[in-house]
């Protein structure tokens, strides 16, 4: 072949192949997010993560997510794959709008399974939760409906009408549902007890594996945590937690194991909600119970029964605040309205968070007309006065009760010392 | 390789890598795993790779990386044709399957020459500083690929899926 029309040859087939160069996509936001996130993953020793099926979409949310794991900065000197799932998970529940979803909690103990469904409408913006869950049970079915709005919590309960509004504004929403999981998520995170642990298949979603466990508040027991987020948008698809069985022992949660599944989870624009979902229908004939919570000066003016405390501090002891509740129940033949119980808390801050509960009653008439005002068995309206009752084990902590003037007053404590000195410190309010 | 660096090296060349990976899988999921393998490496063995030096570094390991998906793929797409008669679908939306074909059955440098100043947009001056070699040598190696590739297509001598994991294949002997 002649070589000028070698050459001309060749040009043409340079531009054919520029032309064609057009035909090589590039990778869309949310693929280069998946390499990234993957790459960091392998560097790491994780096993490969299988291909993906279905949407490349969200690539919105992977912009999102890429900005919040910056903003975190939770990549120190070397990137942390956990840290790089739990940024994108919770970079989803900062999207703006009403955050939707379900939630399945099946719990397993030793003595049986017990589900509940719940659905979650969450604003952050608007300062608005509604939760609505129903808990089937062979004695009765009971449906809960709580509403937070204007800083103050409303809940229903079906089974009894009964209604609790809890007027210690302000409530912030965000220590409720997916948000107080993310909480849980991030402080594990923080700790350096979360790992990333492969992938998992959930109902055919791909999805991460975390693991992690917090402890109690009082430190003595550790609850494991297993997390499985989306691999393809980051959703929390469920949770699972297990506390450990003691032997011999019985209590609420020993051996408890609990697996929450999300479902269903959508972020709307707030005026794609109708407006009845952040509405709360309360039965006429309910039982309202009422939580306040008092300031130093507001508890020196609390006179329904007679309070007291061991001052706002007590060694390394702290007050750390007094709430009450209050009873209205409207229904015949005894309307009656009275507090029924008040209590103040002592903690060692972050240290010791559970510390010590003082709880005072109004005192009861003991004997059948104690029963028929109120006062259940188990208040010990019988403990003489000028001497307290004082019981517990290192399992269950230790109370101490006694009575005077017009209250029963109860401490409690994890440490029988703590629960002493406080009991012996006890003086009135006022 | 501190988190900085990768961010960097990352945001500049992934999109370059993850389309050559898709021009030699012929798959953006198998591009999609490949990419990521390639950067798993950038960050386990690239604090040896001087600063500037990260895009031939990230070619080269690309092409081992596609090699070693290929050898391992390849009983597995022969059983897949064996099971399901019928071409291997190219995922990408291509107009001109057959000039792809043959520029994936290339030779190693010549394709990536092609690439990089075809695909890339890049001088030979800078193909050249990115692969480590000559200005002349990568000269040659483009004038030379597009030879063969001319031949290829002249001839539009379509093989089974043997070379690269893609409907049909060209001759590249």
């Amino acid at each position: 072949m002649p070589r000028e029309r070698m050459t001309r040859s060749a040009d043409a087939l340079e531009a054919r192949i520029r032309e064609a160069v057009g035909d090589l996509p590039a990778p869309s936001p949310a693929a280069r997010e998946r390499m990234r996130l993957e790459s960091i993953r392998r560097a790491e020793g994780a096993p490969r993560i299988g291909r993906q099926g279905g949407s490349r979409a969200l690539a919105g949310l992977a912009v999102a997510a890429t900005v919040a794991a910056l903003a975190f900065g939770y990549f120190a000197s070397r990137p942390l794959p956990a840290a790089a799932v739990v940024a994108r998970a919770l970079a989803v529940l900062e999207q703006p709008g009403v955050l939707h979803y379900r939630e399945d909690l099946t719990s397993t103990q030793a003595k049986g399974v017990s589900r509940s469904s719940g659905e979650y409408w969450i604003d952050v913006a608007g300062g608005r939760l509604k939760r609505a869950s129903v808990s089937p049970d062979s004695a009765e079915v009971r449906r809960e409906e709580s509403l937070i709005a204007s800083g103050t919590a409303v809940g229903v309960r079906y089974s009894d009408d009964g209604v609790f509004a809890d007027e210690s504004a302000p409530y912030d929403i965000t220590h409720d549902g997916a948000y107080a999981r993310a909480a849980e998520c991030r402080a594990m995170l923080e700790r350096g007890d979360l790992r990333l642990n492969g992938t998992a298949t959930i109902e055919g979603e791909r999805a991460y594996v975390l693991s992690g466990a917090y402890p109690s508040e009082d430190g003595a027991v550790t609850t494991a945590v297993v997390y499985h987020v989306s691999v393809e948008d980051f959703r929390l698809l469920r949770m699972e937690t297990t506390r450990p069985a003691t032997p011999g022992a019985s209590g609420p949660d020993d051996g408890l194991n609990e697996v929450w599944r999300y479902t269903g989870f959508e972020v709307l624009p707030p005026d794609r909600v109708p407006a009845s979902v952040f509405t709360i229908e309360i039965p006429g004939n309910a039982v309202r119970t009422v939580r306040r919570s008092y300031s130093r000066d507001s508890l020196a003016r609390f006179d329904a029964f007679d309070l007291y405390w061991v001052g706002e501090r007590l060694g390394d002891l702290v007050w750390d605040g007094a709430f009450s509740y209050t009873n209205e129940d409207p229904n015949p033949p005894l309307i009656r309205v009275r507090h029924e119980v008040a209590e103040t808390r002592y903690t060692r801050g972050a240290s010791d968070p559970s510390g010590v509960s003082v709880s005072i009653r109004p005192r009861m008439p003991e004997g059948r007309l104690g029963e028929l005002l109120g006062n259940a068995r188990g208040r010990r309206a019988d403990v003489p006065m000028g001497r307290a009752l004082v019981g517990g084990s290192s399992t269950w902590g230790w109370t101490g009760v006694l009575n005077s003037g017009r209250s029963t007053v109860m401490v409690s404590a994890n440490d029988e010392a703590d629960m002493m000195r406080v009991l012996q410190a006890l003086r009135p309010v006022k | 390789m501190t988190e900085a660096r990768f961010t960097r090296v990352y945001e500049e060349h992934v999109a370059s890598i993850y389309r050559y990976c898709v021009l030699r899988t012929g798959s953006q999921a198998d591009a999609e795993d490949v990419t990521a393998e390639v950067f798993a490496r950038l960050l386990t063995k690239g604090s040896r790779v001087h600063e500037g030096d990260e895009l031939p570094w990230l070619y080269a390991v690309a092409r081992n990386a596609c090699a070693d998906r290929y050898r391992r793929d390849a009983r597995h797409l022969r059983a897949l044709e064996r099971l399901e008669p019928g071409p291997i679908a190219f995922e990408p939306e291509l107009r001109d399957r057959t000039l792809w074909r043959c520029v994936a059955a290339l030779r190693g440098l010549e394709q990536q020459v092609i690439f990089l100043h075809t695909a890339e947009d890049k001088t030979f001056s800078d193909v050249a500083r990115l692969l480590g070699r000559s200005e002349g040598a990568v000269k040659m190696a483009f004038h030379r690929g597009i030879r063969r590739l001319r031949a290829m297509l002249e001839t539009e001598s379509v093989v089974p899926a043997a070379s690269h994991g893609v409907e049909g294949g060209c001759d590249a002997s």
